[in-house]
Order: structure tokens, then sequence, then C-alpha cells
């Protein structure tokens, strides 16, 4: 099999592999910082080589719907947005995922204003995670490439109908280059087949009024039957992961990913693209002698809460680094929701929040977070608090 | 009695118009007394939801599913021949 190697962006990889993934119509408005991503979408249609239809909308409300119009036509879609523009489409975003309409939209993650900030963190999906979309984080830019590709094929599966995020942080990755390998357009034929939209769309030859006014009994069956696909969803983001390791010998490990967990005393718990300065703390503290492991959560959205619980119990301390804020928890929301898995709550577990607004979570800042943890696992305490890491050169006032 | 078209389908779709069933508004109940009645028509002519029927004997009768249960019937009544009664007395009965 050729595999070739291209030296791209974040933005870059994700629009390569909506262009391997063929999708039927893209709809975007541009925003910082994932305007590149619509910027690259656009040259590939412009050049002949994604033949879909490109609708250069008013506002990301727009994009949605207009997404909204094409997968119940039984399109393959596709948008991407950030921030601001996520909340201007929360009302269609919203709509898309009680629709069962499974369109892939790319979340460049960007901090929420205010104050006023372009830079990277994950506040603006994290803030809509119980809106019914699934939600994949990734790290790096090989697994943004090859995650749009799995989006679609969890997105489509009968047994899943939902909309899927593929979320990675602003500039950080969006415009950080690093080399991915590109599987043979073939290869990415045979792991996505065409979508079939039958449950719900607009087709002259099987008439069906969509989304007509619902009583709360039958809102309520619609409710739980919207559950119960996020639940079997589980299982599909790991058959997908494995499916694509078949045809690239890749996985990132399907609902999470785990380093040097196997005889970890303490785990340290990441979101997104910390986790590569998280891994060489692990290695500087494994260097020591300190039996520290990694767990990174791929899929807020079906939350693996029985794969978490698993992971996290019988350890001596756990900790989670966030780079949001959940207002009135007085923490990070990962932190919650790994909380929320039900772990041995006599495991002392601590959270750190950091590199809010793009600030850097740095290698030390994790070194730190490491000595933290395992004081906590050798005889430590839960704190009720989070704990802030701050660059001491860039805090106060100026 | 519901008209709604109850789907297995699991998105939000309807494969028949959609009714809304006024009856299951209902708190007071319409019971006409035939004994009392002396057939004028005049509860189907002001009911709102045209839920009363007459019938060639000049029988009324009323259309649970969508009658509402305002009242209305009962008050134009010249006769009293029309009581409007707990609708928990009738356990949802059409």
């Amino acid at each position: 099999m050729t595999v070739n190697v291209e030296v791209v962006t974040g933005n870059e990889a994700a629009a390569l592999a909506v262009k391997m993934s063929r999708p039927d119509v893209i709809a975007a408005y541009p925003i910082t910082p994932q305007s590149s991503l619509v910027e690259h979408l656009g040259q590939h249609v412009a050049d002949g080589q994604l033949d879909a239809t490109m609708s250069e909308v008013e506002s990301e409300h727009s994009a949605m719907s207009i997404l909204q119009g094409a997968s119940l036509s039984g399109g393959r879609t596709f948008t991407a947005t950030s921030s601001q523009g996520l909340a201007l489409m929360y009302e269609p975003y919203f709509r898309t995922s009680t629709l069962r309409l499974p369109i892939v939209m790319a979340i460049v993650n960007r901090e929420m204003i205010s104050p006023q900030t372009v830079w990277g963190g994950p506040q603006d999906s994290l803030s809509l995670r119980d809106s019914g979309w699934i939600q994949i984080y990734v790290e790096n830019n090989q697994e943004i490439f090859d995650t749009i590709i799995q989006a679609f094929r969890v997105a489509e599966d009968q047994d899943v109908l939902l909309p899927v995020n593929v979320c990675y942080d602003g500039f950080y990755l969006s415009h950080l280059t690093e080399p991915i390998e590109v599987p043979p357009a073939s290869a990415v034929d045979g792991y996505l087949t065409p979508y079939k939209g039958e449950h719900i769309r607009l087709d002259p030859d099987d008439v069906m009024s969509v989304d007509p006014l619902t009583p709360g009994h039958m809102l309520m069956e619609y409710r739980r039957r919207h559950l119960e696909a996020q639940t079997r969803a589980l299982d599909v983001i790991e058959t997908a992961d494995t499916e694509y390791q078949k045809i690239t010998g890749r996985s990132w490990g399907g609902l999470t990913y785990g380093y040097r967990l196997e005889d970890a005393r303490a785990v340290l718990v990441t979101l997104g693209s910390m986790t590569g300065a998280a891994r060489v703390a692990v290695d500087r503290a494994r260097a020591e002698g300190r039996a520290v492991g990694l767990l990174k959560i791929r899929s807020l959205r079906p939350f693996p809460k029985q794969r978490v619980r698993e992971q996290l119990s019988g350890r001596d301390a756990f900790c989670v680094v966030d780079r949001n804020v959940s207002f009135g928890w007085d923490s990070g929301i990962v932190y919650r929701e790994v909380l929320g898995a039900g772990i041995d709550g006599s495991i002392p577990s601590l959270n750190f929040i950091g590199g809010l607004g793009g600030e850097d979570i740095t290698v030390s800042m994790f070194d730190y977070v490491v000595d933290e943890l395992w004081a906590a696992a050798n005889g430590g305490t839960t704190r009720d608090s989070c704990e802030w890491l701050c660059n001491p050169q860039r805090s106060g006032d100026r | 009695m519901s008209y709604y078209k109850y789907t297995q389908s699991e998105a939000p779709i309807g494969r028949h118009l959609y009714v809304l069933a006024t009856g299951e508004w209902r708190v007071m109940r319409p019971v006409i007394d035939n004994s009392a009645c002396r057939g004028c028509g005049l509860c189907a002519m002001y009911c709102p939801t045209c839920s009363i029927a007459g019938s060639d004997e000049r029988r009324f009768t009323v259309d649970y599913s969508y009658c509402k249960g305002c009242g209305i019937c009962a008050r134009e009544c010249p006769v009293d021949a029309i009581a409007m009664k707990p609708e928990e007395e009738y356990d949802g009965e059409c």
C-alpha cells in the first residue's frame, strides 16, 4: 500500500481528510482559527479534486441549516466552526442531533469571549457537551486526519445516526505543521461506504413530515432512543478505530488512549493537544522511578464511563488537567465528567486548570502536576477546589 | 384514543397528517341526559370544536376525542340537559 507523507497544518490535515471522505455538500463560514480549513476546502473544490457543493454562507446558523437540508436529502455533509461561530449556530446545532442527522463538524477549539480572544481552548465545544452530538477530542494533526474519516463512519452507522464533532485545539494544532501519513484513496473508499439515510429524509417517493409538533410522551420516546444511540456509539467508535487500524496500521485507542498505564499507581488525565507535554512529564517521572501513567479522554460524548472507571480503579491517585472551566463547580469540566464515572471515592483526586485563552501548558507545569499527583498517591487527599497553572512570568498586573 | 400516528422511527417524523387531539385537554366532561334533551341542537351549533353531532332521531352525541370540555354546550342548553362532570370519574374513556 502506498502511503504519502504530507507536511501540513491541522486545518490542512482536516481538509485532506474531508476531501478523501467525499462529502456531497459543505457549508461553512470562516472564523479564526478555523478559517484556513474553509480556504483549503474551497481550494480542493475549485481544483476539481473534491466533487462537492461548496456553499459560502452568511452565518454559521445558515451553514448548519443548509447541511440539515442536504443531509435530509441523503447527502454526506461537513462543516467546521469555532467559538462565537458555534455560539451563533447553537439553535440548529442542537436540532441536528435531535433530528438524528449524521453531519460531521470540526470544531477548531477557541476560548469563549469575554474577554475578547481568538486563542485556543475547548470551552466552546465542552460547554455544548449535552447537546446530543458525539464529541471526540484529538491530540495532533495525524489524529485530526484519521478521526475525521472515522467520524463519517461513526455518524452514518445505522446503530448511531448522530452528528459527530471532531474537536482540536486552535493554533496549537490548526496552525502548526506536522508530517502526517495519508492512505491511498481506495483504502478510504473501502472504509467509508455511501450514506443511506432512511430514518428521516426528504423524498417525494416516501413522503413524511419532518419534525412535526410532537407531544411530550413522544418527545420522551425520541430522547430515550437518542440516549440509546449514544450508548451504542461506544462500541461503534471502538470498531471504527480497529477497522481503521486494518487499513492504516494506526490505532488511537477508540474511546480513550492510555500511555504507560499498566502498572501506574497514579494517573494523569488529559484532553486534546496538552497530551503531548503530559506524555513527556510522565516519561520524566518514570525515569525517576515513579509509576505514573496517562489517560487521554478521546470520546467525551458518549462518555466512556465504564472504561474510565476500569482504568482509574485500584490506583492510588488520579488528577485531571482542564483547559476550561465549569462555572459553579470551582473546577474544570473534564474533572467533573471523570468523577461522574463513579470512581471509588476513597482514591485521592486533584484538578488543575491551565492554558486558558491559548496560554501554554508547559512541560514544567506538568512536572509540577506530576509532583502533586505523586504526593496525593502517597498519603494525600482529594482537594475540593481546582489549582491554577499560571506562568509566574506572565501573571500579575503589568 | 390517540389521533397521533405512533411511529417506531428513530427520528421525529410524521407519516400521516398530524391532528391535535384536543380531547386530551379536557378536565370537565359534558354528559347529555337524553331523557331531558328536546333535540333543539343549540349545543351542536355553539360547540367551538364541532364535537357534537346530531342524528336523524335528533339525538346528540359528543366526540370526546376533540371535546375540550369548555362547557359552552351546558351553558347554552335551554333545558339544562347537559351536566359537566369531573373527567377523573371516567378514567380517560372516550
